[in-house]
Order: structure tokens, then sequence, then C-alpha cells
């Protein structure tokens, strides 16, 4: 339990450091879903397989690259404990390409179009 | 070597925070900061120290007794997070990192009274500044630090540091990057370097360690590692390099493995900085002169004078060479003086001069004071928690926790301390910051 609230304090801090850029972001997102929201006809179903294709592209490019912004290298991960932060790591990189992606392809889209 | 700027954050580290922050921001405010006995008691509690643990007590207090007067007693404006020494001295860290100002960590409603204390007089409840000004106090709690013992090297200026292939991580942030400095010109040509280590109570015992396993990997690194002897000095006896045999074994094999060569029982007495020569000593008397192209010299350390020539020293025992708080390893409260409470480096107890230590026994540190300022007896016991995040090579390191028994003690228990990974690299990396700042905040 104290692991828990310890790893919420160090996102917590991670994300105070950092706040006017979550600031911006939140608002961009905000905006991305009124958009989405306002436009007459949304699809959101239709535009949900390429967020997860998106989602699924932000994973993986994550997945290669988070050892070497930190310093690090694949080659590093010698420990299945390694391999399941990176996966989750990732995991959570690819939602958030989800978060943003399903809005966006929404708000592109033309009602009535297909694909 | 080039660096980002710290305080910008990459777009990673942007985009991973932004998930996660809600859930953390909600369940911050939901959670109890404190889960200890609170005091209407408005004594007055002067705490000696603004660093980890003197911050992270104040801001518990401040919680827990908001009725009473709290005064920090600290000249030092800038907050070092020293963890980060060995990631600065070593070229990961940029120095910008382990810089803040103790002003953003201190709590509301707290008074700080700008000045070094220059003696306690625990009989009268009283200290006196370096200004002359007396404080008296119904409670006090020690957290001065240490004191780096460099006047104990004959030969040695700490202002030199940086030149002549001298390194030494611990003196400052402006040290540590200047001992970057030397093992990266070191690091290009190899040579001769040498690696001490004295005997008896240190700061991060493991950082000796770490140095000396980045600088075998920079010499990898730079293809120089093969034109290069690497030889470390212990003060400690045969086969002894760290407190704990498990970890001590395990480094040691790495260490034969690389081909460090190994020296014990050695006390560093003295350099030639110019003339780049160590000069040890061995129990019997018998001097060894040893030359150098990088030397990484670590000074023994002792309590500051302030409180070694108090009474609240040690007056026996192993802890009274060094004039650390004699406190109860258990309590953290004074032997002699129970208004007294110790935290952080200071204290004169078997291990843990770790910022570790101080995330785990701050809380408890403030719980027990609490109760005795209630007129109850401490009831929280220390298991001597420490933990050292020790590097291996860069972008690996093994994340060893263990108790005042030597006895590794893994927060997860699933995860094996002496396996080397990328998740314990990424902690001390990029994780621990954050963890300490909560620390200091006294949410952790």
């Amino acid at each position: 339990m104290y692991e828990i609230w310890l790893m919420l304090n160090i996102v917590y801090e991670l994300a105070l450091s950092i706040w006017p850029w979550l600031l911006a972001l939140a608002v961009l997102w905000l905006l991305l879903m009124g958009r989405a929201w306002g436009r007459r006809g949304a699809d959101w179903r239709a535009s949900l397989p390429g967020a997860i294709v998106l989602g699924l592209l932000v994973a993986i490019v994550i997945f290669a690259v988070t050892p070497v912004w930190n310093k690090s290298a694949l080659g590093e991960m010698k420990y299945w404990v390694d391999w399941a932060n990176l996966l989750g790591i990732a995991a959570a990189w690819g939602v958030a390409g989800v978060a943003f992606g399903w809005p966006l392809l929404t708000g592109l889209r033309r009602s009535g179009t297909v694909g | 070597m080039t660096h980002r700027p710290d305080q910008r954050p990459s777009r990673r580290e942007l985009l991973r925070t932004l998930g996660a922050a809600p859930l953390a921001v909600s369940a911050l405010q939901a959670a109890p900061a404190v889960q200890a006995q609170t005091s209407a008691s408005k004594a007055h509690i002067v705490i000696a120290g603004s660093g980890l643990g003197g911050i992270a007590v104040a801001s518990r207090l401040r919680k827990l007794v908001p009725g009473a007067r709290i005064t920090i007693v600290d000249a030092k404006q800038e907050h070092n997070y020293q963890p980060g020494y060995t990631l600065v001295a070593t070229g990961i860290w940029p120095i910008e990192k382990v810089r803040n100002r103790n002003a953003e960590f201190l709590p509301d409603g707290v008074e700080w009274v700008q000045e070094m204390v220059a003696e306690f007089d625990p009989a009268s409840n009283s200290l006196t500044t370096t200004g002359g000004r007396k404080i008296g106090y119904d409670f006090l709690v020690v957290a001065t630090g240490l004191q780096l013992g460099y006047d104990q090297i004959q030969g040695m200026d700490v202002a030199a540091i940086g030149q002549n292939g001298l390194g030494s991580v611990y003196a400052s942030p402006e040290a540590a990057l200047a001992t970057w400095q030397a093992m990266d010109a070191f690091r290009a040509k190899g040579g001769q370097a040498v690696m001490t280590l004295p005997a008896g109570p240190l700061k991060c015992a493991g950082a000796p360690l770490k140095m000396t396993f980045m600088l075998a990997d920079r010499l990898r690194q730079a293809g120089t590692l093969d034109k290069s002897k690497v030889d470390f000095f212990s003060g400690l006896p045969d086969d002894t390099v760290f407190g704990v045999k498990s970890v001590n074994d395990n480094v040691l094999a790495r260490w034969k493995a690389t081909g460090i060569q190994m020296h014990y029982l050695s006390k560093l007495v003295a350099v030639d900085l110019g003339g780049r020569k160590a000069v040890f000593t061995t129990p019997e008397g018998e001097r060894n002169e040893v030359a150098y192209d990088f030397l990484h010299l670590v000074p023994p350390m002792r309590a500051p004078d302030a409180v070694k020539k108090s009474d609240l020293a040690a007056k026996e025992g192993p802890m009274a060479a060094g004039g650390w708080l004699e406190v109860s390893k258990d309590t953290l409260q004074h032997k002699r003086y129970p208004n007294v409470f110790g935290v952080g480096d200071i204290n004169g107890t078997p291990r843990g001069k770790t910022a570790a230590t101080v995330k785990k026994s701050a809380p408890l540190v403030a719980h027990n004071l609490v109760r005795v300022i209630d007129g109850q007896p401490a009831d929280q016991i220390f298991d001597g928690y420490t933990s050292c995040p020790m590097i291996v090579r860069e972008g690996s390191a093994m994340l060893i926790e263990f108790d005042y028994d030597g006895k590794l003690t893994p927060s997860l228990p699933m995860i094996e301390p002496l396996q080397e990974s990328f998740m314990a690299w990424f902690m001390k990396y990029r994780l621990l910051k954050p963890a300490y700042i909560a620390v200091l905040k006294g949410r952790v």
C-alpha cells in the first residue's frame, strides 16, 4: 500500500514540475473533444480503429525509444521486471495516443464519409 | 557529452504524466497526509539543520502539532539533492538537477533562523548560533548532517578537485561536476586510477562503489579500459567494501571480472596533488606511496563540531570517536536527553546515512516526538531501513534495500535485489528525485 502511495506522489511531483505543459495539453484535448462533439453526425465508432492504430504506433515507438531516452538501451532489458515495466510505459502512452487520436480523427472525418 | 536541460520536460515526460496526473491529484487529496498522533501543544520545537531530514520533520510537525512554534536553524540557502551527486560526477546528470533553494521547501509557518549552530547546550535546553544568538527550546531535533574530514588527509585541498586528475564526489555539486571533468579527461587516455574507501561511518556508503563501477564503464566506452589499471584501496578488513555481505560479495565478484585490483586495510593519509601521488598506511604503520593519473578520494566523516563538542555526542562505544549523536537506534530519541531526537546522517546508528533512511525515519521521528510532547513514551521502532541503487554501469543498476542487521528487505518481494536491471536504473535516473521532494513535503 505504501508503495502505491509513494508512486502516486512521484507521479504527482513529476506532473507538478511540468504543469503548464500538462495544462496546455488538457486544453488541446478539450478543444479536440469539443470540436468532435460539436460536429453534426460525428461518427465516433468509425474513427475508433484509426485511433487504435495510432495508439499502437505510439506504443511501439515508445517501447523502442524509452531505454535510450533514459541513457540505457534495449540490450539492458535482462529481467522480466524490465520488460513488464517497459510494456506498461508503452501501453500508457498508447492509451494517451488513443485519447488524443480518437477525437482528432472524429473531428477531421467529414460526416457521411467512410474510411 | 551533452545534456538535455533538465528544466524543460521532454514530450515523453509530458505525455506520460498526463494520463496519471488527475488520478494522482485526486488520490493525494483524498488520502490522509500523515497517519500519526496529533497534539494541541504550543511547545517550541527547534530543528537544527535544513537538509532532507530537518525539512521533512518540520513539514510533518507542522501538520501534527499545528499550535507549536517551529524554528529551523541553518544558514544554508541552497538545497542539494545529494543522492544525485554520483550521477553528476559520472557525466549522467547536469549539475542543475541537484540544486534547489531551501526557501522552496520550508513549510509555511516555520521560522527560519539563517545562521549555523555554533554550540548546543542540552542541559539548559538551548543552542547558540554563529551570530551569537541564544535560542531556547522545549524540544530539539538534531538534523545537522555530517562533516567531511578532508582536513584529515595531509595535502588535500577541496578547491583542487577537478585538477590534476583529482576527483571527490562528496564535497558539493561543483566538486561532483569537477570530478566528472577529471574522469572525462582521464578516460580519454586511460592510465592508473586509484579509488579509495575509508573505514568508519560514511554518507551513502555505496557512492565510492558506484564511482568505481562507472569509472570502469566510462573507460570501457572510451576503449581505454584495457590500457588502464584500476586499484581500489579499502580501509576495511580483507574482502570488505560494503557492510552487507551478499552485496559485498556480488560487487567484488563483478570487480574481479573487470580486473579491478583490491587492497585492504589501507588508510589514505596524504596526497601530493601536484605530483599525483597518494599515501596509504597499514594498521602496522607501513607507508605505501601510489602514483595515479586519476584519484577518487573519499574523506573520513564525522559529526559537525557543534555536535561533537557538545554533551549530545556519544561518550563511549563505536560512535564516540566520530562524535555522532547518541540516540537510541530504535526510537531515534537521545539516550540522555529525552526531549532531543535525531534524524539523518548525524545519528550514531549502525547503518543508513542515506536519503532512503530519512524517508523511512522522518515520519517515525515526528510521531515519536509528538508522543513525548504529550508526555507519552516513544513507541515506534525503526528497523534501520536504507536503500542503495547500486549503479553497475550506465543504464543498469541493482536496487538494494536492507536494515540494521544487513538483511535484504526488498520493498517488492518478487524483485531480486542483486539482479541488475533497467528498472532500478530508471528509478535512480528518473523517479527518486520526485520521491525525495515528496519526503521533503512530509507526504511519504
